[in-house]
């Protein structure tokens, strides 16, 4: 009975918080009014709660218990854990009665999930609904994947737990309009060689490839490949295959791509509006990556 | 050899309170009750990156640690090339 009316997939680069000086080329700028524009865009769909597809960065959870796939509702939450990072802190609204819904769905579609009635939500949820401006005032649930310590979870599952997320939405009993918000990536390496780089030809390439919807094409992307090419923070695409895979047959958006080498990342943002019908929502002029 | 209890150690200077002071008073003591031996002691205190690469440490906590401790990038990136 619920629907998906909006997605985003955006990059959660700490440095938006803590390296805010802008570069002479606008570079910085561009991306901040990417994420001021998803936020736009997704208020216009007027969403009455969010489902986050995010990673911990080994904050709430540590090594002797660390889950695959966490699905964190509790009742209510405040943010970022980094007490330390130069943003304001958010209190936010759980909504446990889905979060539980949605783990029973889950176990009963052979997903093994884990879960969190405690979470304090990390710069990579933070960041964003801060700058997008919005979200931060909506009850939600946050999935967490693990993208950092390897084993990590196969692309693959991650895209067939997408398309779970939006069969366990529409068969939720109330009538809200869900809004989903991917984060993390696109290439960067953190704490390891190569560190600084970013592959700005494969991060656009890898924004084409999702807008277009070809989440299982990307799927096959071997560990070895996506090791090379997008590095261990690449490894955060997880978060976007999910939710493209739960949004299914809509183009997305791609609203800015910008190689923020002060930050480290290549900083993408996409955007998917539900409440149009797929051809209506492919135009000239949406193709920001197309150089 | 796991890195298992320099991994925890790092976690738990970020998240365990007062640990961090404790750690700037007293490292050895800290590091005792950690279990590190000598070599991931000295690693740990000296904030030296590329022997911290080479034990394994996980690179998120790796970097978490030596932002902490004032390393820039551009330092972090020269120590884990030397690994």
């Amino acid at each position: 009975m619920a629907e998906i009316v909006a997605a985003v997939a955006c990059s959660h680069a700490p440095g938006l918080a803590t390296r805010p000086q802008l570069d002479a080329a606008g570079t910085k700028q561009r991306f901040y009014d990417g994420l001021k524009e998803a936020g736009r865009r997704l208020a216009a769909t007027r969403p009455t709660a969010l489902l986050i597809v995010s990673n911990e960065h080994i904050q709430n959870f540590f090594f002797n218990n660390w889950p695959t796939f966490c699905l964190a509702f509790p009742e209510e939450m405040e943010g970022p854990i980094e007490t330390w990072m130069p943003m304001p802190r958010y209190h936010l609204r759980g909504y446990p009665e889905f979060g539980q819904y949605l783990l029973e769905a889950a176990l009963a579609a052979h997903f093994d999930l884990s879960s969190s009635q405690e979470l304090e939500p990390d710069h990579a949820v933070m960041l964003p609904l801060h700058h997008m401006q919005y979200g931060t005032d909506l009850p939600m649930a946050i999935l967490l994947q693990n993208c950092v310590q390897p084993p990590l979870p196969t692309l693959a599952r991650c895209v067939e737990l997408g398309r779970f997320l939006a069969k366990a939405i529409a068969a939720w009993p109330r009538p809200d309009r869900f809004a989903l918000v991917g984060v993390g990536g696109i290439s960067h390496w953190i704490g390891v060689k190569n560190m600084g780089a970013v592959n700005e030809a494969w991060d656009r390439w890898f924004i084409d490839e999702i807008c277009q919807g070809h989440v299982d094409a990307l799927a096959r992307i071997t560990p070895e490949e996506l090791n090379r090419d997008a590095g261990n923070g690449g490894e955060e695409i997880r978060n976007w295959l999910t939710v493209a895979a739960a949004v299914g047959d809509h183009p997305g958006e791609p609203i800015s791509y910008e190689a923020v080498t002060d930050w480290v990342v290549g900083c993408g943002c996409v955007f998917w509006d539900l409440t149009k019908a797929p051809r209506e929502a492919a135009s000239p002029g949406t193709a920001a990556t197309r150089q | 050899m796991s890195a298992y209890r320099i991994n925890r150690l790092l976690f738990d200077l970020q998240m365990k309170p007062g640990l961090w002071d404790e750690f700037q008073a007293s490292p050895g003591v800290v590091a005792d009750r950690y279990h590190l031996d000598a070599d991931e002691a000295r690693a740990v205190i000296e904030v030296d990156a590329t022997a911290l690469s080479r034990l394994g440490v996980q690179p998120y906590l790796l970097r978490f640690y030596t932002v902490r401790r004032g390393m820039s990038n551009e330092e972090l990136i020269r120590q884990i090339e030397l690994a």
